[in-house]
Protein backbone atom coordinates (compact mmCIF):
# COMPACT_ATOMS: atom_id res chain seq x y z
CA UNK A 1 0.00 0.00 0.00
CA UNK A 2 1.26 3.45 -0.87
CA UNK A 3 1.94 5.64 2.14
CA UNK A 4 -1.05 8.05 2.37
CA UNK A 5 1.25 11.02 2.94
CA UNK A 6 3.24 10.24 -0.21
CA UNK A 7 0.05 9.68 -2.20
CA UNK A 8 -1.31 13.06 -1.08
CA UNK A 9 1.91 14.82 -2.06
CA UNK A 10 1.94 13.11 -5.45
CA UNK A 11 -1.71 13.97 -6.01
CA UNK A 12 -1.17 17.63 -5.14
CA UNK A 13 1.78 17.77 -7.53
CA UNK A 14 -0.24 16.02 -10.25
CA UNK A 15 -3.16 18.39 -9.84
CA UNK A 16 -0.95 21.47 -9.96
CA UNK A 17 0.81 20.04 -13.03
CA UNK A 18 -2.55 19.30 -14.65
CA UNK A 19 -3.57 22.91 -14.04
CA UNK A 20 -0.31 24.15 -15.49
CA UNK A 21 -0.49 22.01 -18.63
CA UNK A 22 -4.30 22.42 -18.92
CA UNK A 23 -4.59 19.78 -21.58
CA UNK A 24 -7.90 19.52 -23.36
CA UNK A 25 -8.93 17.26 -26.21
CA UNK A 26 -5.72 15.30 -25.80
CA UNK A 27 -4.89 11.62 -25.48
CA UNK A 28 -3.73 10.55 -22.05
CA UNK A 29 -2.41 7.14 -21.01
CA UNK A 30 -1.85 5.95 -17.48
CA UNK A 31 0.38 2.97 -16.93
CA UNK A 32 0.44 0.61 -13.98
CA UNK A 33 -3.02 0.72 -12.49
CA UNK A 34 -2.71 -2.07 -9.93
CA UNK A 35 -2.62 -1.34 -6.23
CA UNK A 36 -4.56 0.88 -3.90
CA UNK A 37 -6.65 3.82 -4.99
CA UNK A 38 -6.86 2.24 -8.41
CA UNK A 39 -7.62 2.02 -11.19
CA UNK A 40 -5.56 5.09 -11.18
CA UNK A 41 -5.33 7.97 -8.81
CA UNK A 42 -3.71 10.05 -11.52
CA UNK A 43 -5.80 10.30 -14.66
CA UNK A 44 -8.62 11.98 -12.78
CA UNK A 45 -6.51 15.13 -12.74
CA UNK A 46 -5.80 14.97 -16.45
CA UNK A 47 -8.87 13.13 -17.71
CA UNK A 48 -11.20 16.09 -17.85
CA UNK A 49 -11.94 16.92 -21.45
CA UNK A 50 -9.38 14.41 -22.64
CA UNK A 51 -9.49 10.95 -24.10
CA UNK A 52 -7.71 8.68 -21.71
CA UNK A 53 -6.79 5.03 -21.45
CA UNK A 54 -5.08 2.76 -18.98
CA UNK A 55 -2.38 0.19 -19.54
CA UNK A 56 -1.21 -2.65 -17.34
CA UNK A 57 0.54 -5.90 -18.08
CA UNK A 58 -1.85 -7.78 -15.85
CA UNK A 59 -5.33 -8.23 -17.33
CA UNK A 60 -6.82 -8.83 -13.89
CA UNK A 61 -6.88 -5.06 -13.28
CA UNK A 62 -9.00 -4.64 -16.42
CA UNK A 63 -6.91 -1.98 -18.14
CA UNK A 64 -7.91 -0.70 -21.55
CA UNK A 65 -4.64 -2.01 -22.95
CA UNK A 66 -2.87 -5.13 -21.71
CA UNK A 67 0.83 -4.69 -22.45
CA UNK A 68 4.31 -4.63 -21.00
CA UNK A 69 5.60 -1.06 -20.95
CA UNK A 70 9.09 -2.28 -21.78
CA UNK A 71 7.79 -3.28 -25.21
CA UNK A 72 4.21 -2.13 -25.57
CA UNK A 73 3.74 -2.47 -29.30
CA UNK A 74 1.84 0.83 -29.28
CA UNK A 75 2.48 3.23 -32.16
CA UNK A 76 5.08 5.95 -31.63
CA UNK A 77 3.83 9.37 -30.52
CA UNK A 78 0.39 7.95 -29.80
CA UNK A 79 -0.38 9.86 -26.58
CA UNK A 80 -0.01 13.51 -25.65
CA UNK A 81 0.67 12.61 -22.03
CA UNK A 82 1.76 9.34 -20.47
CA UNK A 83 1.59 8.97 -16.68
CA UNK A 84 3.31 6.29 -14.67
CA UNK A 85 3.55 6.74 -10.91
CA UNK A 86 4.72 4.45 -8.12
CA UNK A 87 5.60 1.80 -10.67
CA UNK A 88 9.08 2.32 -12.12
CA UNK A 89 10.80 0.72 -9.14
CA UNK A 90 8.90 -2.48 -9.93
CA UNK A 91 10.14 -2.74 -13.52
CA UNK A 92 13.31 -4.79 -13.92
CA UNK A 93 14.35 -3.27 -17.26
CA UNK A 94 13.70 0.35 -16.27
CA UNK A 95 15.84 1.71 -19.11
CA UNK A 96 13.69 -0.09 -21.66
CA UNK A 97 10.59 1.26 -19.94
CA UNK A 98 11.87 4.85 -20.02
CA UNK A 99 12.80 4.53 -23.69
CA UNK A 100 9.36 3.14 -24.45
CA UNK A 101 7.73 6.02 -22.59
CA UNK A 102 9.74 8.44 -24.71
CA UNK A 103 8.73 6.62 -27.87
CA UNK A 104 4.97 6.41 -27.27
CA UNK A 105 4.46 9.95 -26.00
CA UNK A 106 3.99 12.83 -28.35
CA UNK A 107 4.97 15.42 -25.77
CA UNK A 108 4.76 14.77 -22.02
CA UNK A 109 5.60 12.00 -19.60
CA UNK A 110 5.04 12.05 -15.86
CA UNK A 111 7.08 9.47 -14.02
CA UNK A 112 8.32 9.07 -10.48
CA UNK A 113 10.62 6.85 -8.46
CA UNK A 114 11.45 6.50 -4.78
CA UNK A 115 14.75 6.95 -2.99
CA UNK A 116 15.58 5.40 0.40
CA UNK A 117 12.02 4.15 0.76
CA UNK A 118 11.45 0.81 2.51
CA UNK A 119 11.12 -2.26 0.32
CA UNK A 120 7.50 -2.82 -0.60
CA UNK A 121 7.41 -5.96 -2.70
CA UNK A 122 5.03 -8.78 -2.00
CA UNK A 123 7.05 -10.29 0.85
CA UNK A 124 4.67 -13.20 1.29
CA UNK A 125 5.80 -14.41 -2.09
CA UNK A 126 9.34 -14.78 -0.82
CA UNK A 127 8.19 -16.78 2.16
CA UNK A 128 5.72 -19.00 0.41
CA UNK A 129 7.21 -19.03 -3.08
CA UNK A 130 3.93 -17.84 -4.53
CA UNK A 131 3.74 -16.63 -8.13
CA UNK A 132 5.12 -13.13 -8.54
CA UNK A 133 2.62 -10.30 -8.28
CA UNK A 134 5.16 -7.51 -8.35
CA UNK A 135 8.63 -7.10 -7.03
CA UNK A 136 10.51 -4.10 -5.76
CA UNK A 137 13.85 -3.64 -7.54
CA UNK A 138 15.12 -0.08 -7.72
CA UNK A 139 15.80 3.21 -5.98
CA UNK A 140 17.25 6.31 -7.67
CA UNK A 141 18.65 9.56 -6.40
CA UNK A 142 17.15 12.63 -8.11
CA UNK A 143 20.46 13.08 -9.95
CA UNK A 144 20.43 9.51 -11.27
CA UNK A 145 16.79 9.85 -12.22
CA UNK A 146 17.49 13.06 -14.12
CA UNK A 147 20.34 11.40 -15.99
CA UNK A 148 18.26 8.32 -16.86
CA UNK A 149 15.50 10.52 -18.25
CA UNK A 150 17.98 12.48 -20.33
CA UNK A 151 19.48 9.26 -21.65
CA UNK A 152 15.98 8.12 -22.60
CA UNK A 153 15.81 11.21 -24.82
CA UNK A 154 13.84 13.79 -22.90
CA UNK A 155 15.03 17.32 -23.44
CA UNK A 156 13.15 19.17 -20.74
CA UNK A 157 12.92 17.58 -17.31
CA UNK A 158 11.42 19.15 -14.21
CA UNK A 159 11.95 17.03 -11.09
CA UNK A 160 10.45 17.62 -7.68
CA UNK A 161 12.08 15.67 -4.85
CA UNK A 162 9.89 15.48 -1.79
CA UNK A 163 9.22 12.88 0.87
CA UNK A 164 12.00 10.69 -0.57
CA UNK A 165 10.31 10.54 -3.95
CA UNK A 166 11.33 12.10 -7.25
CA UNK A 167 8.51 12.98 -9.58
CA UNK A 168 9.28 14.35 -13.01
CA UNK A 169 7.44 16.16 -15.73
CA UNK A 170 9.35 15.32 -18.90
CA UNK A 171 8.91 16.96 -22.26
CA UNK A 172 10.05 15.70 -25.61
CA UNK B 1 9.40 -11.36 -30.28
CA UNK B 2 5.96 -9.88 -30.77
CA UNK B 3 4.88 -7.67 -27.93
CA UNK B 4 2.00 -8.91 -25.82
CA UNK B 5 -0.42 -6.15 -26.63
CA UNK B 6 -4.14 -6.76 -26.66
CA UNK B 7 -7.12 -4.54 -26.29
CA UNK B 8 -9.21 -5.54 -23.36
CA UNK B 9 -12.55 -6.47 -24.86
CA UNK B 10 -14.33 -6.62 -21.55
CA UNK B 11 -14.36 -2.85 -21.16
CA UNK B 12 -14.82 -0.89 -24.39
CA UNK B 13 -13.03 2.43 -24.15
CA UNK B 14 -16.16 4.35 -25.00
CA UNK B 15 -17.86 3.05 -21.87
CA UNK B 16 -15.01 3.48 -19.47
CA UNK B 17 -14.85 5.65 -16.39
CA UNK B 18 -16.16 8.76 -18.03
CA UNK B 19 -19.03 9.58 -15.70
CA UNK B 20 -17.42 12.35 -13.62
CA UNK B 21 -16.28 14.16 -16.72
CA UNK B 22 -19.24 13.73 -19.02
CA UNK B 23 -20.71 17.16 -18.50
CA UNK B 24 -17.32 18.76 -18.94
CA UNK B 25 -16.60 16.89 -22.14
CA UNK B 26 -19.75 18.35 -23.66
CA UNK B 27 -18.52 21.87 -23.09
CA UNK B 28 -14.90 21.94 -22.02
CA UNK B 29 -14.71 25.73 -22.11
CA UNK B 30 -17.13 26.10 -19.21
CA UNK B 31 -15.35 26.00 -15.89
CA UNK B 32 -16.61 24.71 -12.59
CA UNK B 33 -15.62 26.41 -9.35
CA UNK B 34 -15.96 24.94 -5.87
CA UNK B 35 -15.18 27.92 -3.68
CA UNK B 36 -14.44 27.79 0.02
CA UNK B 37 -13.67 30.55 2.48
CA UNK B 38 -12.32 30.24 5.98
CA UNK B 39 -13.26 32.02 9.18
CA UNK B 40 -16.90 32.78 8.62
CA UNK B 41 -17.55 34.30 12.04
CA UNK B 42 -20.31 36.48 13.39
CA UNK B 43 -19.05 40.04 13.99
CA UNK B 44 -16.18 39.60 11.55
CA UNK B 45 -16.32 41.28 8.12
CA UNK B 46 -16.29 39.53 4.79
CA UNK B 47 -19.87 38.63 4.04
CA UNK B 48 -20.38 41.84 2.10
CA UNK B 49 -17.80 40.61 -0.42
CA UNK B 50 -19.69 37.38 -0.88
CA UNK B 51 -22.82 39.41 -1.55
CA UNK B 52 -20.92 41.30 -4.23
CA UNK B 53 -19.92 37.96 -5.74
CA UNK B 54 -23.55 36.90 -5.68
CA UNK B 55 -24.55 40.11 -7.44
CA UNK B 56 -21.91 39.58 -10.11
CA UNK B 57 -22.49 35.84 -10.49
CA UNK B 58 -26.18 35.08 -9.88
CA UNK B 59 -25.44 31.35 -9.61
CA UNK B 60 -22.60 31.86 -7.14
CA UNK B 61 -22.45 29.48 -4.23
CA UNK B 62 -19.74 28.68 -1.74
CA UNK B 63 -18.74 26.64 1.28
CA UNK B 64 -17.82 28.57 4.41
CA UNK B 65 -15.55 27.01 7.02
CA UNK B 66 -17.03 28.18 10.27
CA UNK B 67 -15.88 27.84 13.86
CA UNK B 68 -18.74 26.46 15.93
CA UNK B 69 -18.55 29.27 18.38
CA UNK B 70 -16.06 31.94 19.18
CA UNK B 71 -15.98 32.15 22.94
CA UNK B 72 -14.23 35.49 22.76
CA UNK B 73 -17.41 36.95 21.31
CA UNK B 74 -19.51 36.15 24.34
CA UNK B 75 -20.03 39.56 25.80
CA UNK B 76 -23.00 41.55 26.95
CA UNK B 77 -23.39 42.85 23.42
CA UNK B 78 -22.94 39.54 21.63
CA UNK B 79 -25.09 36.93 23.27
CA UNK B 80 -25.99 33.37 22.44
CA UNK B 81 -29.37 34.63 21.26
CA UNK B 82 -27.69 36.99 18.84
CA UNK B 83 -25.64 34.07 17.56
CA UNK B 84 -28.84 32.17 16.93
CA UNK B 85 -30.32 35.17 15.12
CA UNK B 86 -27.22 35.37 12.96
CA UNK B 87 -27.50 31.68 12.17
CA UNK B 88 -31.11 32.18 11.09
CA UNK B 89 -29.97 34.84 8.63
CA UNK B 90 -27.25 32.54 7.33
CA UNK B 91 -29.75 29.74 6.87
CA UNK B 92 -31.84 31.90 4.58
CA UNK B 93 -28.99 31.97 2.06
CA UNK B 94 -29.37 28.79 0.02
CA UNK B 95 -26.16 29.57 -1.80
CA UNK B 96 -24.13 29.03 1.36
CA UNK B 97 -22.96 25.74 2.76
CA UNK B 98 -21.32 25.55 6.18
CA UNK B 99 -18.40 23.29 7.14
CA UNK B 100 -16.78 23.01 10.57
CA UNK B 101 -13.58 24.93 11.20
CA UNK B 102 -12.83 23.86 14.75
CA UNK B 103 -14.76 24.69 17.88
CA UNK B 104 -13.52 28.14 18.77
CA UNK B 105 -10.68 28.59 16.28
CA UNK B 106 -8.16 28.54 19.10
CA UNK B 107 -4.54 27.84 18.35
CA UNK B 108 -3.81 24.14 18.82
CA UNK B 109 -7.33 23.07 19.75
CA UNK B 110 -7.16 20.19 17.28
CA UNK B 111 -3.67 19.22 18.41
CA UNK B 112 -5.31 17.56 21.39
CA UNK B 113 -4.31 13.89 21.54
CA UNK B 114 -6.83 12.51 24.03
CA UNK B 115 -9.49 10.92 21.89
CA UNK B 116 -12.18 11.22 24.53
CA UNK B 117 -11.68 14.98 24.64
CA UNK B 118 -11.62 15.18 20.87
CA UNK B 119 -14.93 13.32 20.75
CA UNK B 120 -16.38 15.92 23.11
CA UNK B 121 -15.09 18.80 20.98
CA UNK B 122 -16.35 17.38 17.71
CA UNK B 123 -19.70 16.34 19.14
CA UNK B 124 -20.09 19.85 20.56
CA UNK B 125 -19.45 21.35 17.12
CA UNK B 126 -22.02 19.03 15.59
CA UNK B 127 -24.54 19.82 18.33
CA UNK B 128 -24.20 23.57 17.80
CA UNK B 129 -24.47 23.30 14.02
CA UNK B 130 -27.53 21.08 14.38
CA UNK B 131 -29.16 23.32 16.97
CA UNK B 132 -28.92 26.38 14.78
CA UNK B 133 -29.94 24.25 11.79
CA UNK B 134 -27.00 25.13 9.60
CA UNK B 135 -26.86 23.53 6.17
CA UNK B 136 -23.55 21.89 7.08
CA UNK B 137 -21.35 19.16 5.73
CA UNK B 138 -18.86 16.75 7.25
CA UNK B 139 -15.77 18.33 5.77
CA UNK B 140 -13.50 19.49 8.56
CA UNK B 141 -10.76 22.07 8.33
CA UNK B 142 -8.59 22.45 11.41
CA UNK B 143 -7.84 26.00 12.53
CA UNK B 144 -4.36 26.97 11.27
CA UNK B 145 -4.28 23.52 9.58
CA UNK B 146 -3.06 22.15 12.91
CA UNK B 147 -4.36 18.69 13.70
CA UNK B 148 -3.18 15.63 15.63
CA UNK B 149 -3.24 12.07 14.37
CA UNK B 150 -5.80 11.25 17.03
CA UNK B 151 -8.06 14.06 15.84
CA UNK B 152 -7.84 12.70 12.30
CA UNK B 153 -8.79 9.28 13.64
CA UNK B 154 -11.82 10.62 15.49
CA UNK B 155 -12.93 12.61 12.46
CA UNK B 156 -12.54 9.59 10.22
CA UNK B 157 -14.54 7.43 12.61
CA UNK B 158 -17.29 10.03 12.52
CA UNK B 159 -17.38 10.07 8.71
CA UNK B 160 -15.55 13.29 7.97
CA UNK B 161 -13.41 14.36 5.04
CA UNK B 162 -10.40 16.44 6.10
CA UNK B 163 -9.60 19.63 4.22
CA UNK B 164 -5.83 20.00 4.04
CA UNK B 165 -3.40 22.66 2.91
CA UNK B 166 -2.27 22.42 -0.70
CA UNK B 167 0.96 24.18 0.24
CA UNK B 168 1.75 21.76 3.03
CA UNK B 169 -0.30 18.66 2.33
CA UNK B 170 0.14 16.57 5.46
CA UNK B 171 -1.94 13.70 6.71
CA UNK B 172 -1.21 11.13 9.37
CA UNK B 173 -3.98 8.65 8.64
CA UNK B 174 -5.91 7.46 5.62
CA UNK B 175 -8.81 9.83 6.25
CA UNK B 176 -10.42 11.05 2.99
CA UNK B 177 -9.10 14.47 2.03
CA UNK B 178 -10.13 17.61 0.20
CA UNK B 179 -7.32 19.78 -1.16
CA UNK B 180 -7.89 23.17 -2.76
CA UNK B 181 -6.06 23.82 -6.01
CA UNK B 182 -6.39 27.58 -6.32
CA UNK B 183 -5.75 30.30 -3.80
CA UNK B 184 -7.81 33.35 -4.74
CA UNK B 185 -4.81 35.67 -4.70
CA UNK B 186 -3.38 33.75 -7.67
CA UNK B 187 -4.35 34.30 -11.32
CA UNK B 188 -7.68 32.66 -12.13
CA UNK B 189 -6.89 29.22 -13.56
CA UNK B 190 -8.25 28.04 -16.86
CA UNK B 191 -8.37 24.46 -15.58
CA UNK B 192 -11.84 22.86 -15.98
CA UNK B 193 -12.56 22.17 -12.31
CA UNK B 194 -11.19 24.65 -9.82
CA UNK B 195 -11.23 24.21 -6.06
CA UNK B 196 -10.77 27.76 -4.90
CA UNK B 197 -9.82 28.78 -1.40
CA UNK B 198 -9.62 32.05 0.46
CA UNK B 199 -10.48 33.76 3.72
CA UNK B 200 -13.42 35.95 4.60
CA UNK B 201 -11.14 38.74 5.67
CA UNK B 202 -7.44 39.59 5.97
CA UNK B 203 -4.55 37.18 5.20
CA UNK B 204 -2.96 36.98 1.75
CA UNK B 205 -6.10 35.55 0.23
CA UNK B 206 -8.77 37.46 2.08
CA UNK B 207 -11.86 38.47 0.16
CA UNK B 208 -11.22 42.11 1.09
CA UNK B 209 -8.08 42.18 -1.04
CA UNK B 210 -8.91 39.46 -3.59
CA UNK B 211 -12.43 40.39 -4.66
CA UNK B 212 -11.21 42.12 -7.85
CA UNK B 213 -9.37 38.93 -8.78
CA UNK B 214 -12.43 36.81 -8.03
CA UNK B 215 -14.47 38.96 -10.40
CA UNK B 216 -12.18 37.80 -13.22
CA UNK B 217 -13.76 34.34 -13.04
CA UNK B 218 -15.51 33.80 -16.38
CA UNK B 219 -19.16 34.76 -16.07
CA UNK B 220 -20.39 31.53 -17.66
CA UNK B 221 -18.75 29.47 -14.94
CA UNK B 222 -20.65 26.99 -12.86
CA UNK B 223 -20.38 27.18 -9.08
CA UNK B 224 -20.74 24.17 -6.85
CA UNK B 225 -20.48 23.46 -3.14
CA UNK B 226 -17.53 21.50 -1.80
CA UNK B 227 -20.03 18.75 -0.97
CA UNK B 228 -21.05 18.63 -4.64
CA UNK B 229 -17.43 18.44 -5.69
CA UNK B 230 -16.83 15.52 -3.37
CA UNK B 231 -19.94 13.77 -4.57
CA UNK B 232 -19.60 14.27 -8.30
CA UNK B 233 -16.03 15.19 -9.17
CA UNK B 234 -13.59 13.67 -6.67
Amino acid sequence: MIDPQLRIEINVWLEQTAMKLNLSGKRVLEIGIAGDEKPSGSYRFFGKGNEWQTLDKNSKWSPDIVADICNSGLPSNSFDLVIITQSLEHIWDYKAALSELYRITKKYVIVDCPFMVPMHQDTMRVINNKPLEWDDYWRFTPAAFDRLLKEAGFEKIDIQFKNLNSIALCEK
Amino acid sequence: MMPMTTLNNQRPTSQLKTTPFQNLQNNTSKQTFAMDFDDFIMTRPGFEYLEKMKEHFPDFKCTLFTPAFNLKLLTKQVTVDKFKDWAKLVNKQDWIEIAPHGFSHSRGEMLETRKERLEIIIKAIEAIFNQVEFNWIKVFKAPFWEISKEAEEVLKERGYTLAIDRNNPKIQTDIPTYVFNWSIDEPVPTYPTVKGHGHMHLTNNGLDSCLPNMLKIPTNSEFIFVSEYLKNYA
